[in-house]
């Protein structure tokens, strides 16, 4: 490529050499405020560890409905900082928002950019749709992936403060599983804006599929009837059994990524084959 | 599919149809190498459509466009290679600035000069160092063209290109399609403002609700002969010049008439000799009443 530096003053930069290197780029400021978020929101958790570690909060949930135990998960782990890690980092809080966040990435990347017509002007050059396809998802990956670090580091400062610690190989499968975790509903998302390029349905359908599975794993414990469903979410294969406190499970991998990569391949045909949607 | 004529651009019976709403009707032309062609009609008439039926946004529900020989559905990246494109309301990604959607895209096309699209930035007196977002229509317009023009493209596809553009850029940018085609390359330009493409266009299709009206060499059309006449009387006559031959869109009003005239200039000329004429203004009518013409409400073709 011939270097177009005095032109565009951004002499050195390759970040426009590529689909994925651009979208990664013009998102930067998006994701280091995620990121930073995500960071501040694991320490301000991690510092309460002190207190449910000597309240007694395993005695009072002790006699609680089934169902708040299932929400609250168990409480003999809030005792360590693994336990409590798991239960109040990776149990719920996180995931939530980096599943919103990473629906929300997805989303500005399909049809996001078909709205605005800027996929449309990229579709005149010659790159091929399935290029595009795999670069944003690539890049809408890496985005993610790189707010999810904030998890991951916000949880390591935090260590001096509460004086304790965890293994580091699990936390990082945990923030790992976080993340494959949101990028399944990352994919859905991506998967039903490519394949329609309607943005309504797009974050409709993907946030009802993300609150109805939620909610189907997160009863399924204290409702028999479920215990079939549960099976069909996501969450199901995400931190079951708990990722800080015994790594990952391998056959729970297997079915994330072939989730993602099921999603992608019937939304990257349908794409392929379709009419770019214009207002 | 490799063609062996020499149309740049062949359309062979391609309709588009959008449910029940209008799309484009068994469009069947040839643009040949070498040449710019206008493509003509209103706003709705299926212009855009069929350009971004070339470009392979959107799929023909019948028929084949062919580009340079290939097929422009299975061979869009190829084609896309070797054409540029820009339309009147292209979107750029706002948060680049002008130079860095331009490397971006010079990336993505492989090859492009940098001297090439240096000319091109001064000659279009580009802004690059401005976020998109906040260039106004036309600067964005002028990066858009930069990034259409600055691989030499060998077909230029350009949707109302020069909407935002100021005079004198718009002169420069006539100059730019002269030069294309001086190096025996084409462009296919659709526009509802004849201004627009009367300057630069051998040929000129108009297109109306979604069908391919007719096919004329500008200097064809503008010699056929459409008159506008405008005559004054002395005193009003209900009847003026009704019934006489070659005339079209007459309007009496009062003492005052207007209409169109083709061809027969005797017809007119006995007629007025009946009558108490003041004044006549014959003229020759511009592509603009000629494009009326076309176009007239009952759709009937006129010339």
């Amino acid at each position: 490529m011939t270097c177009l530096c005095t032109t565009t003053k951004t002499m050195g930069l390759k970040m426009f050499s590529s689909i994925f290197r651009k979208t990664v780029y013009e998102k930067r400021w998006l994701i280091l405020a995620w990121g930073t978020g995500l960071l501040a929101m694991a320490v301000l958790t991690m510092v309460f560890f002190p207190f449910f570690k000597n309240s007694g909060f395993e005695d009072s949930l002790a006699n609680a409905p089934e169902a708040i135990k299932s929400l609250l998960g168990d409480a003999a782990a809030y005792k360590t900082v693994t336990g409590y890690v798991d239960q109040q980092i990776f149990a719920l809080r996180m995931p939530m928002l980096t599943i919103i966040m990473t629906i929300t990435i997805f989303v500005g990347l399909s049809v996001g950019d078909e709205d605005r017509g800027t996929l449309e002007t990229l579709l005149a050059l010659p790159v091929s749709r399935t290029k595009v396809f795999i670069h944003k998802f690539l890049a809408g990956a890496a985005l993610s992936a790189l707010a999810c670090i904030g998890i991951f580091l916000g949880v390591i400062v935090s260590f001096p403060i509460i004086h304790g610690s965890m293994n580091l190989i699990n936390l990082g499968a945990a923030t790992f599983g976080c993340w494959l975790v949101s990028l399944v509903f990352g994919a859905v998302a991506y998967a039903i804006g490519t394949a329609t390029g309607k943005r309504g349905l797009t974050i409709g359908l993907a946030s009802a599929i993300a609150f109805g599975t939620y909610l189907i794993s997160s009863m399924a414990p204290a409702v028999d009837k479920l215990a079939v469903a549960q099976k069909f979410t996501p969450f199901y294969y995400y931190n079951f059994p708990s990722i800080a406190q015994h790594g990952l499970k391998f056959s729970n991998l297997v079915v994330l990524v072939g989730s993602i990569v099921i999603l992608c391949v019937l939304s990257l045909a349908i794409f392929r084959r379709r009419d770019l949607v214009r207002d | 599919m490799v063609s062996m004529s020499n149309a740049a651009i062949i359309f062979k019976h391609v309709s588009k149809t959008y449910g029940s709403s209008r799309g484009v009707k068994e469009l069947d032309f040839e643009v040949p190498k070498g040449e710019i062609f206008g493509f003509l009609g209103p706003n709705g008439a299926g212009k855009t459509t069929t350009i971004r039926m070339m470009l392979d946004a959107i799929r023909a529900t019948s028929g084949t466009i062919s580009i340079l020989g290939l097929d422009s559905r299975k061979d869009a990246v190829a084609i896309h290679k070797r054409i540029g494109y820009l339309s009147g309301d292209m979107e750029m990604d706002r948060r680049l600035t002008g130079g860095q959607f331009l490397e971006y895209v010079a990336h993505l096309r492989g090859g492009v000069k940098q001297e090439v699209m240096q000319d091109l930035v001064q000659r279009l007196d580009c802004q690059t160092d401005k976020k998109i977002a906040y260039l106004s229509r036309g600067n964005k317009q002028k990066i858009g063209l930069v990034a259409a023009m600055m691989h030499k493209p060998d077909v230029l596809i350009l949707d109302e290109p020069t909407s935002g553009l100021d005079p004198l850029i718009q002169l420069e940018f006539q100059k730019l399609v002269r030069e294309h085609r001086a190096q025996g390359k084409t462009a296919f330009i659709s526009s509802h403002v004849l201004s627009e493409v009367q300057e630069v266009c051998d040929h000129v299709g108009f297109i109306r609700e979604g069908k391919l009206i007719n096919i004329e060499s500008l200097k064809g059309m503008q010699a056929k002969s459409l008159r506008k006449v405008r005559v004054s009387l002395s005193k009003p006559h209900a009847d003026a010049l009704k019934g006489v031959e070659g005339l079209h869109n007459l309007h009496v009003k009062g003492t005052e008439i207007t209409c169109n005239l083709t061809d027969n200039f005797n017809g007119l000329l006995h007629a007025l000799a009946k009558l108490p004429v003041k004044d006549i203004v014959i003229e020759e009518a511009s592509l603009d009443d000629l494009f009326m013409h076309y176009y007239q409400d009952d759709g009937t073709q006129n010339v």
